[in-house]
């Protein structure tokens, strides 16, 4: 391995995993927010 | 990672719009339902706005107004959705724990029901955490997935608890059922021990637990404003999973109805 493979150091690019975190952490809160409405019996809905 | 303006130099910040809109839905329901414009049905609700208000401004920060991370770039952002994730995991689970002696210690229905919604609301989060870590390491580890005890050990963390509502939904007897979903819920937090002390246990792929000392203050900040969203928006789901916990119990305790009569 060549010393100037290993490059800086410093992660670079990366964004789509950035969003695909933030965008799932949505995902799974609104997700589980529907499924307690769905499961909740008619009279606790308020 | 994308040119919008600072948090700070907005009129209105994303979070305040979220619940003005939300507070605004609220009230007008009130009003078509008759009832008076500041009704707020559950008291719950009210911890539900403002974790959706803080979690719209502190993903926004992440996002937006976050300092690039020194060694990771970019890919530090998601920091701000995992580590608070881990925390609250951590908090809901001690939780569980704490419900489940107190059911052993007082037979009271309410610790158990709480078992039921603190495990149940501790799994989504684990799984977010999981899932967030996992995203976390492909662009920095090279791997989604590696057999290291970090790793591992929060995977039989969840799959504990997860073994704990399983446990639950097989037993018929209410009074066997809670018992032993407390004992399950004990013994699965004996996990959680070795989750938290495996970085320093082993060696681990994984870094060592940070302090706000080793962290820069304006990401501190942005730590803490998730925290406290994830926080506020745990203790409302909680609480409406509880309702529905509550309301399963006292169908399963109502009296048989009377056999129909027949002429």
């Amino acid at each position: 391995m060549n010393p100037s493979d290993v490059g800086s150091g410093i992660v670079s690019g990366g964004e789509t995993y950035v969003w695909a975190s933030y965008a799932f952490s949505w995902f799974l809160i609104l997700g589980y927010t529907l499924s307690l409405w769905l499961r909740t019996p008619p009279g606790e809905k308020k | 990672m994308i040119s919008l303006p600072h948090l700070a130099s907005l009129p209105v910040t994303p979070g305040q719009l979220t619940g003005l809109l939300a507070i605004l839905t609220i009230v007008l329901m009130n009003i078509s339902r008759g009832r008076a414009w500041y009704h707020l049905p559950s008291w719950e609700h009210a911890f539900g706005l403002v974790g959706l208000s803080l979690l719209v401004d502190g993903q926004y920060l992440g996002l937006i107004d976050a300092p690039r991370e020194a060694m990771m770039g970019e890919t530090g952002r998601i920091m701000y959705v995992h580590v608070p994730s881990a925390w609250l995991t951590m908090v809901v689970f001690l939780f569980t724990c704490i419900f489940a002696v107190g059911f052993l210690l007082t037979g009271k229905r309410v610790f158990d029901l709480l078992v039921e919604s603190t495990t149940e609301v501790g799994i989504i989060l684990s799984i977010l955490l999981q899932a967030t870590g996992m995203l976390f390491a492909k662009p920095t580890w090279g791997v989604y997935w590696d057999w290291d005890p970090r790793l591992v050990s929060t995977t039989v963390m969840m799959l504990s608890f997860m073994g704990v509502l399983s446990l639950r939904a097989a037993l018929d007897d209410a009074e066997r059922r809670a018992t032993w979903t407390s004992v399950g819920a004990i013994l699965a937090t004996t996990s959680m021990g070795v989750t938290y002390m495996s970085v320093r246990w082993w060696r681990s792929i994984h870094q060592m637990q940070s302090s706000p000392d080793t962290i820069a203050k304006p990401m501190v900040l942005i730590l803490r404003i998730n925290a406290f969203a994830f926080l506020f928006l745990s203790i409302w789901l909680i609480a409406r999973r509880w309702r529905i916990a509550d309301a399963q119990a006292r169908m399963d305790e109502a009296p048989p109805l009377p056999p129909e009569v027949t002429v």
